[in-house]
């Protein structure tokens, strides 16, 4: 993959992730320097990307964000961590859903398609995704930190 | 062959190739897919079929079949036998897919391994068959959980 394509998709997830953390939770995101989530507990959601390109997001989230954004979704408090697992996958669907329609909709050829989400929660995790070049994008907000890490195989 | 007979085999041929031995311990339904295994490596499908699949092991597990994949003994994970491992997952999902007949079209995504302690693996809550397996004597799992409709 080109740079110049490389960087347009993962420019889109960017757009994506701004745009539906204010429409759905009214959270605005600010660029971050390199960070950890420091926080005790932390969300990940793995997506899937496939069609010409293959790839993956991850998007991780500290808890108190988490809290935001599902009480948000769910006009109210969700008291099961198998609840605000599903939310918080769905919120990753919906915004690398918008994501991809704007790579389709610009390279005609591209047929992304995202896999269902996959969520996790724990200490001391490592993600690795052999073959896969990527960036990743940290956020602060006022409910705490983001970190979006996008790559494809073949990437830059 | 439908899609649980069709992983079954492929784990046994594929694990056998590497010149391991592995015994099928049987197969459970769970209401979710979910995994609480130090290595854990997750491939999701789509067009044809949604859903995802997860290789589950203990480290030893993982550090045994790397070592038989690289063809030397592989007493930590690293980026050679995570690699391994991913494309061990790689492998078995195309051979299982492969295995499985149908006519429908199913595109499957990069290999994602997560490694860790205390961790909660929770993926969908689909209805889900998890497929046992004995390697020496201890207990790995291929899980396949497809969305409906």
């Amino acid at each position: 993959m080109e740079n110049q394509r490389f960087s347009e998709f993962t420019a889109c997830f960017n757009d994506a992730l701004r745009e539906i953390s204010k429409d759905m939770a009214g959270v605005e995101l600010q660029t971050a320097e390199f960070t950890d989530i420091a926080v005790a507990k932390k969300y990940s959601v793995i997506i899937g990307i496939v069609g010409e390109y293959k790839g993956r997001a991850l998007i991780n989230f500290g808890s108190d964000l988490v809290t935001k954004i599902t009480e948000d979704m769910n006009y109210g408090p969700l008291d099961n961590t198998t609840d605000i697992g599903l939310y918080m996958g769905e919120f990753a669907n919906i915004l690398c859903g918008k994501a991809v329609t704007n790579i389709n909709n610009r390279y005609k050829t591209c047929e992304l398609r995202l896999t269902p989400p996959a969520i996790f929660s724990g200490e001391k995790i490592r993600v690795i995704t052999p073959k896969l070049q990527s960036s990743v994008f940290y956020y602060s907000s006022l409910f705490g930190q983001v970190i979006m890490d996008v790559g494809f195989e073949g990437g830059r | 062959m439908g899609i649980n007979e069709s992983f079954n085999s492929a784990v046994i041929e594929l694990v056998e190739g590497f010149g391991l031995s592995t015994k099928f311990q049987g197969e459970e339904i769970e209401s979710a897919l979910s995994s609480a295994n130090q290595v854990n490596v997750l491939i999701g499908l789509t067009k044809g079929l949604k859903g995802n699949l997860l290789l589950g092991m203990k480290k030893n597990t993982a550090l045994k079949i790397a070592s038989a994949m690289i063809g030397s003994e592989v007493l930590e994970l690293d980026d050679l036998s995570e690699s391994a491992i991913s494309e061990f997952m790689n492998t078995l999902v195309g051979m299982g897919l492969g295995n499985y007949e149908s006519d429908i079209s199913i595109d499957f995504s990069s290999p994602t391994l997560i490694i860790g302690e205390g961790m909660f693996l929770m993926i969908s809550k689909v209805a889900t068959a998890k497929l046992l397996f004995k390697l020496d004597d201890e207990i790995f799992f291929i899980s396949i959980s497809i969305e409906k409709g």
